[in-house]
């Protein structure tokens, strides 16, 4: 009897990609199923009514959640083919604690990188590369976690790689000059056909987190924080919106809107344009270079058509930056 | 030093044609390549394989795609005859209605031209919606550029699309000029420009182009 096996997944989703990489590693075959997470299915409701998350694997109707939870089942039941965790009950125990450290800090601090300004992104990054130089010490000399083959803590770890691109450009930093050995690892990782096949483009990761920037407006905030400018916030409620709102956008009837001495400015990329061209004397938002401004708009763009910008609740497992308390 | 720009676009995509406005406008001599959409070039593959799509602006080798950020790149890297205001709000607000032109009228002009009985009047009702809230922003200006043609009379090209698209399939009359007389006679203005008119697809080509692909749709008159 052929196993059935589902794969319910939001495409930039590093835990859903740790799930694809188990099944690329077991060589199994599945149904993968986008899911709208503004729009969750009767099915993902069905299958992980307790979170209410991705991803979630299906298999011969049963469901398993949470992403190491499901690598730990998909390795148990398909046992006989490259196996992730070691057979030693002690070594196990070690794997799972480093993947489970993965979990608790990685995606965190590095949601700090891409969503904060100023004090609290500079921690975030100087505690992310610590996370990432203590796992490289925990590689040591290894090609891989798990030790001449990958394993689990690979499985959990690599597929963060595909979001470094992301991090190091909106934290202004790079990941290889502070921790070489891990970078190398991820490459060495990438040249397996299981891992190239199962993560995402860095550059398309870069856009996705470009339009959750700008979909919960934080890019004007960050816009206005990198300025050092001073400003009023007003949180709307989206169900009354003010009339203030629909005076200043009568045309979308949408947040964010800009409200300069006065005069409205709307859609948070044009916002964010005008805010650089008017205070253009500090920090620099767009690069000068006429090609790379094309480049950054085009990737905002493309974020724009794909709609990825919807699902963006998904990631909000964690608090959005907070409005500023002075004004 | 030799400026070497080519364009990779289609005679009936609006998208490529803003592409062209700007380059004459600017003087760019250009190197025009037509794209065969249904068997598209290596090329055209190699220098947009995010979306595979025209227009595409090749300078000096580097692609640059999405029409409404080639226009920008080409106001920043030809600095004369600028399409787009200097001053920041002018500039936001023009980015503004060229996005609006996108957003909002791209996608119910192209509604219009499937869609039948009922369902094409609402469309086109919705379409005529949109125009009003153009012309309360053309107001008393020449162009949405103010005296001269701008970034979002450019872009604004999608309206001849759509007019030539009402006439071959014989529709209603969209943009009656009791109804709109300001961005009526905003419209002869635009398609009576020296640049912008060598910049439109030649007109019974289009026509023939909307009835072999959406004719026999039933009209309403």
């Amino acid at each position: 009897m052929a196993d059935e096996i589902i794969l319910l997944d939001f495409w930039p989703s590093m835990f859903g990609m740790r799930v694809r990489l188990a099944l690329a590693e077991k060589g199994l075959k599945y149904e993968y199923r986008q899911e709208d997470l503004r729009n969750k299915s009767p099915l993902l409701l069905e299958m992980n009514p307790v979170h209410k998350k991705i991803p979630v694997l299906i298999h011969n109707g049963k469901p398993i959640c949470e992403s190491l939870i499901i690598v730990q089942y998909i390795d148990e039941v398909w046992k006989d083919k490259s196996p992730l965790l070691p057979s030693d009950p002690y070594q196990r125990a070690q794997a799972r604690f480093w993947a489970d450290y993965v979990d608790k800090k990685l995606y965190e601090l590095g949601g700090k990188i891409w969503s904060t300004k100023g004090e609290e992104q500079e921690t975030g990054k100087k505690e992310f590369i610590e996370c990432l130089k203590l796992l490289e010490g925990e590689l040591g000399e290894k090609p891989y976690f798990g030790g001449e083959k990958i394993g689990f803590v690979d499985v959990a770890l690599v597929t963060f790689s595909c979001w470094f691109y992301a991090y190091e450009t909106f934290g202004n930093f790079s990941i290889e000059a502070e921790c070489p050995k891990l970078v190398a690892w991820t490459k060495r990782c990438m040249e397996k056909e299981s891992v190239s096949s199962s993560l995402e483009d860095p550059h398309k990761v870069h856009g996705f987190i470009m339009g959750m920037r700008k979909r919960f407006g934080i890019e004007v905030r960050l816009a206005l924080a990198e300025k050092g400018l001073k400003y009023e916030y007003k949180e709307e409620d989206l169900r009354n919106k003010s009339p203030l709102l629909l005076e200043m956008n009568p045309v979308h009837k949408k947040i964010p809107v800009l409200i300069h001495n006065g005069k409205p400015i709307c859609e948070s990329l044009i916002i964010v344009q005008y805010i650089d061209e008017v205070w253009h004397d500090k920090s620099p938002l767009l690069p000068s270079d006429p090609y790379q401004r094309a480049q950054a708009r085009f990737w905002a763009d493309y974020v724009d058509k794909k709609g990825f910008v919807q699902n963006a609740g998904f990631f909000f497992t964690h608090s959005l930056p907070k409005a500023p308390s002075s004004s | 030093m030799a400026e070497e720009v080519k364009l990779f676009g289609t005679w009936a995509s609006p998208f490529s044609r803003r592409i062209e406005v700007a380059l004459k406008l600017k003087g760019v001599q250009f190197e025009y390549i037509e794209e065969n959409l249904s068997n598209k070039s290596p090329a055209l593959l190699k220098y947009n394989p995010v979306h595979k799509k025209i227009p595409v602006l090749v300078h000096n080798g580097k692609p640059v795609a999405e029409s409404l950020v080639i226009l920008e790149y080409i106001d920043e890297t030809w600095k004369h005859n600028p399409i787009l205001p200097t001053d920041p709000y002018e500039k936001a607000m023009a980015r503004f209605w060229a996005k609006y032109m996108d957003d909002k009228l791209w996608p119910a002009a192209t509604k219009v031209v499937v869609s039948k009985g009922e369902e094409q009047k609402a469309v086109i009702e919705e379409i005529q919606e949109q125009l009003k809230t153009l012309e309360s922003e053309l107001k008393e200006k020449k162009f949405f550029g103010g005296e001269s043609l701008g970034f979002v009379d450019i872009a604004a090209n999608i309206i001849v699309f759509l007019l030539v698209a009402q006439e071959a399939l014989g529709l209603m009359e969209i943009l009656t000029e009791e109804k709109f007389p300001v961005l009526h006679e905003w419209y002869q203005r635009l398609v009576d420009d020296a640049v912008f008119k060598e910049c439109v697809p030649p007109r019974e080509r289009h026509l023939g182009f909307f009835k072999a692909r959406f004719g026999s749709s039933t009209a309403s008159k």
